[in-house]
């Protein structure tokens, strides 16, 4: 029997989720366009000069990166979840505090901790007596000192995907590990890690195209990769063609990553996790063991949070930016309602696009969800080029027909406007809503939609009566993440923010560009501010377990005890 | 429309790929009666389930319910206007409502205090008017099951359908909340098709029993019908261990009548064991096995010839594993040859 031909519905479910899909293909095939186009020799250039050079800085920093985040984030959430050791449960929670701190700003903060004229250096001279010469000390401005600083920024998420996983895995497994004989240490090795793996992969593979696309930090730090390249090529030799060339290298790179994270997502669709783990035992550690547990879990609080905040905060008390308090509450204000425009808009178009795959998944509706995921790993830059060529394209065109029938035309309306900041936004953080969305509704359990359909609801009414009410958390949290996203930003805001619109991130880079680190730290001081509200609210959900929604854990909790 | 059109299906089948997971399955439940669908799992019965609520698309084939057609060439009603209501195996409770809100969740068109009187009503049969605030995880399975059932009864649908609604539960809840599920079902009136691997429940719970193997429907009888006279070796065995006995064997040539060759089948309550020495038919053998069954027991003897026969005992039994004992065909006369003939395997 055929299927019933597709409805009006599912028709406008498909043009709304293309359109969407395009806030992210446009800018995309802007810069594909690219390929065949002439260089003017710059290419060739590039090839033979610093690309190798590129590609192997890249590589390096991403697998570096990579790496210590996965042992940092799997480690601590494995302490954290299963061991009670001294401070445990305020290490829960505080893990996450790097989130809040943008990492072209710990670069800043570590580089004037440990260079050769600050305080530590200093302090090391005059209690050793030293001169110059007499000792070695890494350099924060290298390849090394880049991978340590982005490591300790960018672990939460490792941690946030992994500890959620430990939290579902039901504890009937681990106790059945035990049963067979593995110690707590094999059965984490041979168990818990094993069926942790596909949300390990999210979260590394979400650190990777974030390093990847990294530039503040990396380019603080003198290290050469595509992304700093992209932006060097485009605004020292001016030419937009190789950039965008150059931009396809960190896409190709982006498009393994994503097939990668895909496969390991596919493997992840199951829906219960049957036990509850309040109820398992945690291993009280014994006091030596607990105090290098807490180390561990201690340090990256230590460098990625406590001494950034410290550091401008007693700059800020000291010699802080007299012109920024007065500005503070402006640049405060376009910073806080940019950050919530976008990230309400992002969770919005997020969970259209994650209702519609799963209401309706034919071809092209997977296909715009997998287009609209792509964003988070270009280099906001870039991004930002491809929107604002979209975008003149647009207007030109529109300009040119209300020339030729009105003969006015309305001008460059939507270039230099927040609104085309806002879609340069989307474009780059759509994916995480998306992803943080998907990820809660495939903890929804189908039988749920098929459920609703047998009591006469479908397609929006199963939306806002069975998924919201549902994913009410997740979304909270989709928002708090592309809110912080936002909020840290800085290379897209550069290029595309309107005149005389500025935000705390764009002057701290303004002023830490200019060496006037002191004045920055005011500016700075007021990001981590605004950044740690949500990003305290976001720990204190995940603490309780509910980052990511059960709903059949909660049912199937007390079956059989009638 | 009449009252007694419930639910009808012909010749429906689908594909999961390319294989086959119903082939051609045709059946009819009337109003107020309720339908067994018996089968292993991957037989095809869920999916026939799923097919009837159009979770599924049918490659071929009718559904009508109440009257209706619904799905044939052509024709797919979508699932939310269908006229049927359904109990999954897990039970699928909204985990953000309350359980009187779980029940409104499908009254649509009716006002809220209609809506809530209603549900009222529907929570009182099933016995959980208590419970009507409570959210759906500080229930007890047995409760959450009968959450669902009064969920599914509130649209009032033509067709009740149920897939292993019982299945998660322990053997002595189950047994009460069936009763409950039955009654109350049997009281609305609706066409209820129920699909289970559980055999005693198909028998207990089933006015019809339909016996389901890789997408067909083998057979479609009553109870007793089934349980008695199977249609084949399959429909047979689906009840339980069944001794299977070539006419030429030693205990074969025991049987009455043995004019063909082939195989007869058996059940273990038709095969009785003596110790007493006795005269007639009979072979001789020694008991190797006894598995308790609860009200009987299973035994398990070889004889002489190392032929395996199964026969079922009132417990307890004095019988011992290493005894020696008679084995011979129970019934007396007659229905001992009526009976057996009627075990021969269409082959």
């Amino acid at each position: 029997m055929a299927k019933p031909a597709q409805s009006l519905r599912s028709a406008c479910t498909l043009v709304l989720c293309v359109l969407i899909a395009s806030l992210v293909a446009v800018p995309l095939l802007q810069i594909l366009s690219s390929l065949g186009q002439p260089s003017g020799g710059t290419w060739q250039h590039l090839r033979e000069t610093v690309l190798p050079r590129y590609l192997w800085n890249t590589m390096f920093l991403a697998i570096g990166v990579g790496f210590s985040t996965m042992v940092m984030g799997v480690g601590a959430a494995w302490l954290v979840t299963r061991c009670r050791f001294i401070g445990s449960w305020v290490f829960e929670w505080a893990l996450l505090l790097p989130l809040a701190i943008p990492s072209y700003l710990l670069a800043y903060a570590a580089t004037d901790v440990f260079q050769f004229s600050g305080p530590v250096q200093t302090s090391l001279r005059e209690l050793f007596d030293w001169s110059r010469n007499d000792y070695w000390f890494p350099n924060a401005r290298s390849l090394p000192g880049a991978i340590v600083i982005l490591s300790v920024n960018l672990y939460p998420y490792v941690y946030l995907t992994t500890r959620a996983a430990f939290l579902e895995q039901s504890s009937c497994v681990r106790e059945m590990s035990r049963t067979l004989g593995l110690g707590p240490w094999k059965s984490f090795f041979r168990v818990s890690l094993p069926m942790a793996r596909p949300s390990i992969f999210i979260g590394v593979s979400l650190v990777v195209m974030e390093t990847l696309s990294e530039f503040g930090a990396v380019d603080y730090c003198a290290v050469d990769t595509l992304a700093t390249g992209i932006y060097r090529t485009w605004t020292s030799r001016g030419s937009l063609v190789a950039a965008s060339q150059l931009s396809l290298c960190l896409l190709g790179a982006v498009g393994f990553l994503i097939a990668f994270e895909s496969l390991s997502r596919r493997s992840l669709r199951f829906y219960s996790g049957d036990a509850s783990p309040k109820g398992s035992k945690r291993i009280q550690l014994s006091f030596p063991k607990g105090l290098v547990a807490a180390l561990f879990c201690g340090s990256p609080i230590l460098a990625g949070f406590l001494l950034p905040v410290t550091l401008f905060a007693y700059k800020t008390w000291n010699h802080g930016d007299e012109r920024a308090m007065e500005m503070l509450s402006e640049l405060g204000k376009n910073s806080l309602i940019l950050a919530t425009v976008a990230a309400s808009l992002t969770v919005l178009l997020g969970l259209y696009l994650s209702h519609a795959r799963r209401v309706r998944p034919s071809l092209p509706i997977r296909m715009a969800s997998r287009v609209s995921g792509l964003g988070y790993a270009i280099p906001g830059g870039v991004i930002a080029m491809g929107v604002l060529g979209a975008i003149l394209h647009f207007e030109n065109g529109l300009n040119r027909v209300f020339e030729s029938l009105l003969s006015w035309s309305p001008g460059f309306f939507f270039s230099g406007s927040i609104a085309a900041l806002i879609v340069a936004y989307q474009t780059r953080f759509l994916s995480v809503s998306l992803g943080v969305i998907q990820a809660g509704l495939t903890r929804i359990h189908p039988d749920l939609d098929s459920v609703s359909r047998t009591l006469g609801k479908s397609g929006f009414a199963i939306l806002s009566k069975v998924h919201l009410p549902i994913l009410k958390r997740t979304l909270l949290c989709a928002f708090m993440l592309v809110f912080v996203d936002v909020l840290k930003e800085l290379p897209a805001t550069l290029i595309l923010r309107p005149f005389n619109f500025d935000t705390l991130a764009v002057r701290v880079y303004q002023l830490a560009s200019d060496e006037r680190l002191d004045e920055a730290s005011t500016a700075a001081i007021a990001i981590i501010a605004t950044g740690i509200i949500p990003v305290i609210l976001l720990s204190r959900l995940m603490s309780r377990g509910q980052l990511i929604e059960t709903p059949f854990r909660q049912t199937q909790g007390r079956r059989n005890h009638d | 429309m009449t009252n007694d059109l419930g639910l009808e299906v012909r010749d429906v089948s689908h594909k999961y790929g390319k294989k086959f997971s119903v082939r051609a399955a045709s059946l009819d439940v009337s109003a107020g009666s309720v339908h067994c669908l018996l089968g292993h799992s991957g037989s095809g019965k869920t999916t026939l389930l799923r097919i009837i609520a159009g979770l599924e698309y049918a490659l071929g084939g009718k559904v009508m319910l109440g009257g209706q057609t619904v799905t044939c060439e052509g024709v797919h009603h979508p699932t939310e206007k269908r006229s049927i209501g359904f109990v999954f195996q897990n039970y699928a409770l909204f985990p953000h409502l309350s359980v009187i809100r779980n029940v409104m969740f499908g009254m649509g068109r009716r006002s809220r205090k209609e809506q809530r009187e209603l549900a009222m009503d529907l929570l009182r049969q099933v016995e959980l008017e208590d419970y009507a605030r409570s959210m759906p995880h500080t229930l007890s399975g047995g409760q959450q099951q009968r959450v669902a059932l009064a969920r599914a009864l509130g649209r009032k649908p033509a067709v009740m359908l149920l897939d292993e609604p019982f299945s998660e539960l322990d053997a002595r809840l189950r047994s009460e909340v069936r009763e409950i599920t039955l009654r109350v079902l049997r009281a609305s009136g609706t066409a209820t098709l129920m699909v289970t691997h559980d055999p005693q429940e198909a028998l207990s719970s089933g006015d019809k029993v339909s016996v389901m193997h890789l997408g067909r429907i083998e057979q479609t009888a009553s109870p007793d019908q089934i349980y008695h006279r199977p249609a084949n070796e399959r429909t047979a065995q689906i009840f339980g261990v069944i001794n299977r006995i070539s006419s030429d064997s030693e205990f074969g040539k025991t049987l009455p009548r043995r004019e063909e060759t082939g195989e007869w089948l058996i059940r273990p309550e038709q095969i009785e064991l003596s110790n007493a020495s006795g005269v007639g038919e009979r072979c001789r053998g020694v008991i190797v096995q006894i598995c308790y069954e609860g009200p009987t027991v299973l035994v398990q003897s070889r004889l002489n010839s190392g032929q395996l026969i199964w026969s079922r005992e009132f417990a307890p039994t004095n019988f011992r594993v290493g005894e020696s004992v008679q084995v011979y065909l129970s019934v007396g006369d007659g229905f001992g040859q009526a009976s057996a003939e009627r075990w021969k395997t269409r082959a």
